[in-house]
Parts: structure tokens; C-alpha cells; sequence
């Protein structure tokens, strides 16, 4: 049986999990910013209900971070981590990191679609999740580029720049950028064989 | 540096960067200069360039002006005048922050309750102001002789904070002073750690290690060390990390102590 303290023991380190997760968000918005990248402040969550009845959202189950250049609101990188989600029933935390295009007027501010990039019930192949980066088109006007990362794959600056702030760049900057991505992530060398014919097609659904 | 802050019993003040500038030059100001101050301040890079200081190891003293008053009203966190074996002195400007940024004011016009912000750039103002020797009292007699001027900019970054960079860049060009930048240089709090952390390991200081140690662990405790994850054995004693892939092998987390948190599939995606 659960004691008191060892309950106590799961909160602690949970604590120092968030401390780790807002360790790896500020250094994230530091490399993106040295990159040309802003944020649109510090927020990290929505959705995040305290009330009686909604015990799965007063955790932590996921944070984002969104990043801007030249106060383009429609065309943004972001990263997501969703440490949980029921319909996903995944058994890790994960990364989902990508380019987010919007072809309406609306900005984006923050993204329901990032969060369920590439496994939403919406996508019609989440019974085969290819572990590459895919497209994924939420709608009429939000398509999306985007890649999974575990988690602790991110430990030192130099994983940020390669894992996270170059394809990222790379991916905003387009195809031409792309060409020379040729170890795409350094773990997952499947990713480089796709992400070229996914940022095609990207960008042949989001030019006007 | 205070036992108490280390233990958390200045849990309100803990956010201050006076009290954190106390903290890491005032134990570096008790031990010798080549023991912490020349190592750490040597790990700083050039606002223009990746280039370090030029700083001396054959550094014979270093004295410290904590909060100095200019004439013209600036008051920067300190100055530090150094003095090689040969004779070189050189004076160093340390500006430093923590959670906030730089304190620029908007407009030249002087704001008598804003005496610390700067027509322009703070940074720049301030080098100015060590260049221009406008310091009273027993500073401005130290600063007689000084050949060279550095500026040190000390913030919790990990990586340098470009916008600030930028403008103090930006300011030094308007004012036709681009050369004054060589002498700007940007490190962050965790480098403290670092020297701390090197000296006591590599068992080359001559002073007290125990005051390394415990600077050492107040950093820590304010979360001012290199940026890495995962890497506290203690945390991951708890949460053994049992698989390396995400993409390829099994991953998942068991942690050892508690049911509750075993991992409930060795696949990321469930059957």
C-alpha cells in the first residue's frame, strides 16, 4: 500500500521534472532567439482546468512554446510537449516539433493542432504513426510540419541546436533549406527520406 | 555569500541580483584572483567576436568597488581594478543581472528618479563613464593608470542574449564609438559554477575549497549551472531512464521505488 511519504516522494520529483521541462523551454527560446525568433510571452498551457472533476488537467499533461519572426503571426515554429493523453494512451513523454502555417487571416497564437500533430484521431492514419516527420493539415487552413522527439533525447545545448533550433529554422526557411539537412535530427536517419517530399507538398498547399 | 541562502531561509530575497552579485564576487573577493575572478571572467566572449578577455593568471591583486557612485549618477554593480605582476592594471565594469534585463531609458532627458537609467544603453553608459575616469574618492585615484577598460555583462542566459547585445552594439556605432564593443564581453552566472566545480575537482586552488563548494551549491540551488538535462543522479536514481531510442528500441521510464509509476507497456504507441 501507498504511504503518505511516498506520495509526497512522486510530488518532489515531479516538481523537479517541471524544473527540467522549464529548464529545456528557456533555453529553447534563448537558441531560437539568437535565431530571429521571438515568443509571444510566457504562457505555456491552456485548457489547464483546477476545478473539482478534472483531475487530469491540474497536471502538467502538456506545454508549448511558440516562436515568431518579423511579427509573421501566420507562419510559426513550435515545440509541444505532451507528457499525457488519454485517446493517445502513449506510454512516454514525447516532443512534437514543426512549422505551423495558417492560410486564412487568422494568427496563430497557440495550437491545438501542434498538440495533435501526427496522431490526432482527425488524421486518418493514426493506425500507422510513421516515426518521420509528417504533414499533418488540420481543416481548410492549418497545415503543419512536424517531427517527434523523446523527451530526454534533449540534454545538452548542442541537442537543442541540432535536434530542435536547426531543423526547425531549416524548416521555416523552406525547401531550399532543406536540401542540405542531410543527418536530419542525428537519431532518426528514416526522417531525412521523407521530409524533403513532406516540405514539397507543404509548400505547394500553402503558396498562394 | 550566506550559509542561510543556502539552506533557504532568504527564500524572499532570493531573486535579487545584488544579493547574487554578492554572492559569487563576494567569495571570489576573499580568495585569490587566480583562483576564481581571472578564471571566471575569462570564460566571458566578446560582445563582436568569440574571443575572451585578455586577462593575466600573473594577476597580483584585485580590488573591489561594490555599488560604486559615478559623478554623473550611474552605479554600476562594481568595478574591479586589477593589477598584473607587471605593473598593467585594468579596470572591469560588472553590470549584473538575473531576472531582469537591461536598465536603458527611453529619452535623453535626465529622470532624477531613474538614476541608473541610461540615455541609450546602459552598458554603454557605463563603459563610458569607467572610460572617462568620472569617479570619486579612492576609485578615481585607483583608475590613474588603468591601460585597459573591459565591461562585463553577467546574466542566467545560456546562450548570449542577442537583442541586448545587438542594441549595445547598435548604441556604440551611433555614437561613432564601434571600437568600444572589443571591450564588451557578455558571460553568464553558470561559469561561476563551473570554476567553482573545477577547482575543487582538479584540486588546483589555494584557497579554501569549502568556500568553492558551497558558492558552488548555492548556484546550483538557484538553477545557475551549464544547461543540461537529466543529468541530477539522484532524480534518475529514482527514475531510471531504461531505454536510449525513441524512434528504434522500447523505451519507457520504471521507476524503482514506486508501483504507481511503472511503466505500463514497452512500446510508445499501445497495442
Amino acid at each position: 500500500m501507498i504511504t503518505d511519504k511516498q506520495i509526497f516522494q512522486v510530488y518532489e520529483e515531479m516538481e523537479k521534472i517541471c524544473y527540467e521541462i522549464n529548464d529545456m523551454f528557456v533555453a529553447t527560446d534563448q537558441v531560437m532567439g539568437r535565431n530571429g525568433f521571438t515568443t509571444n510571452g510566457n504562457v505555456m498551457r491552456w485548457d489547464a482546468s483546477e476545478t473539482l472533476g478534472s483531475p487530469t488537467t491540474w497536471l502538467p499533461y502538456f506545454s508549448q512554446r511558440l516562436y515568431y519572426k518579423d511579427s509573421n503571426y501566420k507562419k510559426v515554429l513550435g515545440i509541444n510537449l505532451l507528457m499525457k493523453d488519454a485517446e493517445l494512451e502513449n506510454t512516454i513523454p514525447f516532443l512534437t516539433c514543426g512549422l505551423i502555417i495558417s492560410t486564412n487571416d487568422k494568427g496563430i497564437y497557440a495550437s491545438d493542432e501542434l498538440y495533435g500533430a501526427g496522431w490526432h484521431k482527425d488524421n486518418p492514419s493514426i493506425e500507422n504513426i510513421p516515426n518521420t516527420p509528417m504533414l499533418t493539415t488540420k481543416g481548410e487552413n492549418r497545415h503543419l510540419l512536424t517531427y517527434f522527439l523523446g523527451l530526454t533525447s534533449i540534454r545538452s545545448l548542442q541537442d537543442l541546436e541540432s535536434l530542435v533550433a536547426e531543423p526547425l529554422v531549416r524548416m521555416y526557411e523552406g525547401i531550399n533549406s532543406l536540401e542540405n539537412l542531410k543527418d536530419f535530427n542525428g537519431v532518426a536517419e528514416e526522417a531525412s527520406k521523407n521530409i524533403k517530399s513532406c516540405a514539397l507538398t507543404l509548400s505547394s498547399i500553402t503558396q498562394p | 555569500m550566506t550559509i542561510a541562502e543556502i539552506h533557504g531561509k532568504l527564500v524572499p530575497y532570493e531573486s535579487r541580483e545584488d544579493l547574487l552579485t554578492s554572492d559569487v564576487f563576494g567569495t571570489f573577493k576573499y580568495c585569490d584572483p587566480t583562483d576564481g575572478l581571472i578564471p571566471f571572467l575569462g570564460r566571458a566572449i566578446s560582445f563582436s567576436s568569440q574571443k575572451a578577455p585578455v586577462l593575466s593568471r600573473a594577476t597580483k591583486s584585485a580590488k573591489y568597488f561594490f555599488w560604486p557612485k559615478s559623478t554623473t549618477g550611474l552605479e554600476p554593480d562594481l568595478i574591479i581594478i586589477l593589477t598584473e605582476d607587471n605593473g598593467r592594471k585594468i579596470a572591469c565594469n560588472i553590470e549584473a543581472k538575473y531576472l531582469s534585463g537591461k536598465h536603458n531609458r527611453d529619452d535623453d532627458s535626465p529622470n532624477a528618479e531613474q538614476p541608473d537609467r541610461i540615455p541609450g544603453d546602459q552598458l554603454y553608459a557605463q563603459y563610458k563613464v569607467l572610460k572617462d575616469k568620472a569617479y570619486k574618492d579612492e576609485l578615481q585615484r585607483e583608475l590613474q593608470g588603468v591601460e585597459q577598460n573591459y565591461l562585463f555583462y553577467v546574466t542566467a542566459h545560456y546562450v548570449p542574449p542577442c537583442v541586448d547585445i545587438k542594441e549595445t552594439m547598435r548604441c556604440a556605432k551611433e555614437k561613432g564609438d564601434e571600437e568600444a564593443v572589443e571591450n564588451f564581453f557578455w558571460l553568464n552566472w553558470a561559469k561561476a559554477d563551473s570554476v567553482c566545480r573545477a577547482g575543487v575537482d582538479e584540486g588546483t586552488i589555494s584557497t579554501s575549497a569549502l568556500l568553492f563548494e558551497d558558492l558552488s551549491r548555492l548556484l546550483r540551488r538557484k538553477r545557475l549551472r551549464e544547461f543540461g538535462l537529466w543529468q541530477d543522479r539522484e532524480h534518475n536514481s529514482k527514475i531510471e531512464r531504461v531505454a536510449t531510442y525513441f524512434w528504434k528500441g522500447q523505451m519507457f521510464w520504471k521507476h524503482l521505488e514506486l508501483a504507481v509509476m511503472q511503466s505500463t507497456g514497452p512500446y510508445f504507441w499501445k497495442a
